[in-house]
């Protein structure tokens, strides 16, 4: 396995309960988890699982309660703004753009904000527009874009700062069918080209189709991690083929195993 | 198939769509290989074997708890 450039270990997080003197909720409940350099991993779980809490974490946005993660070798915690500057978060139907303003104007605006110079943004700004296929809408008010073209552009800005590892919270949430398509090809081609994916989602063909490898949590605690190759992806419908069902099968963590019944 | 359902090895029996045909999902990997034996002295004569979808690992691990949200 390659050098690990998502560590976290034991993590846990809580939340103030509501009323205010309420036991606390636990979001994360000393979760450990890693994600291997150029893997595309995929987090699965229901609703209130704790994806979002962890994804927050791991990008520096919220401190956890206890426990520690370290991404690209780096805490959580104490990397700041040097760990903010290697990394990218995307999440589902972000609005964090300047909607009167081009597409181009927006990532101008991010390049400077990240310090390029004017030329380098350009040429910065130019690369991304076509890399996520808006060049030929460069110069249109984000307004006008549809869904899918506007969370396309979210990806290009976070890919400004040439992240090494980018988290993608629910990207393709509320996207038509071919706008996911094209979304998730760009995601693909993102890992293609080395950077490490961590990617959250519902949609099982989505993890299936893109992911390396998958981790499935609930109630803040991990239940099964699995590589997708070790996974059918589609059961045969006929004849009597027949290929072993005994080597590399998924298993359930063992101490976090859900209770039968 | 009461038979096949009666195995501890065995999780769950169900019966596809196609008339005559059934699925039987193991409890653990490595008793696919007493499942089959079974099905085959009981005269069975097509068998396939599949592992999981994601989806149905996914169901496994989580249960029902995704209803209740």
């Amino acid at each position: 396995m390659a050098e690990p450039v998502v560590e976290a270990e034991r993590l846990r997080r809580e939340f103030a309960g509501r009323p205010r003197r309420s036991e606390p909720v636990v979001a994360l409940d000393g979760l450990s988890l890693s994600v291997a350099a150029g893997e595309l991993h995929g987090l699965l779980g229901p609703n209130g699982a704790g994806k979002t809490t962890l994804v927050k974490i791991l990008s520096t946005v919220l401190l956890p309660t206890s426990g520690s993660a370290r991404v690209l070798g780096q805490d959580v915690v104490g990397g700041g703004n040097r760990l903010r500057r290697r990394i990218g978060i995307v999440f589902g139907g972000e609005r964090g753009q300047y909607r009167r303003v081009s597409a181009r104007r927006n990532l101008l605006f991010w390049a400077a904000m990240y310090g390029l110079d004017g030329r380098q943004a350009r040429r910065r700004a130019d690369q991304l527009l076509a890399r996520v296929g808006l060049a030929e809408r460069a110069d249109e008010p984000v307004e006008r874009l549809s869904r899918g073209m506007t969370q396309r552009l979210h990806l290009a800005r976070r890919l400004v700062s040439e992240p090494e590892v980018v988290f993608l919270d629910e990207p393709t949430v509320g996207l038509d069918p071919a706008a996911a398509l094209e979304f998730r090809a760009l995601v693909r081609e993102l890992r293609d080209g080395g950077l490490t994916v961590f990617l959250t989602t519902h949609d099982m063909d989505e993890a299936e189709d893109l992911c390396d490898r998958v981790s499935v949590i609930d109630r803040g605690r991990l239940l099964m991690s699995a590589d997708t190759a070790t996974i059918g992806r589609r059961r045969p419908r006929t004849g009597s083929t027949s290929r072993p069902a005994t080597s590399g099968w998924w298993r359930p963590c063992g101490p976090c195993r859900p209770s039968a019944g | 198939m009461a038979a096949v359902r009666a195995l501890p090895a065995v999780r769950r029996v169900t019966a596809l769509d196609v008339p005559g045909r059934w699925r039987a999902e193991p409890a653990r990997p490595e008793d696919v290989g007493g499942v089959l034996r079974l099905l085959i002295e009981r005269g069975v004569t097509s068998i396939s074997t599949s592992q999981p979808r994601l989806e149905e690992v996914y169901l496994q691990v989580v249960g029902d708890r995704g209803m209740d949200l």
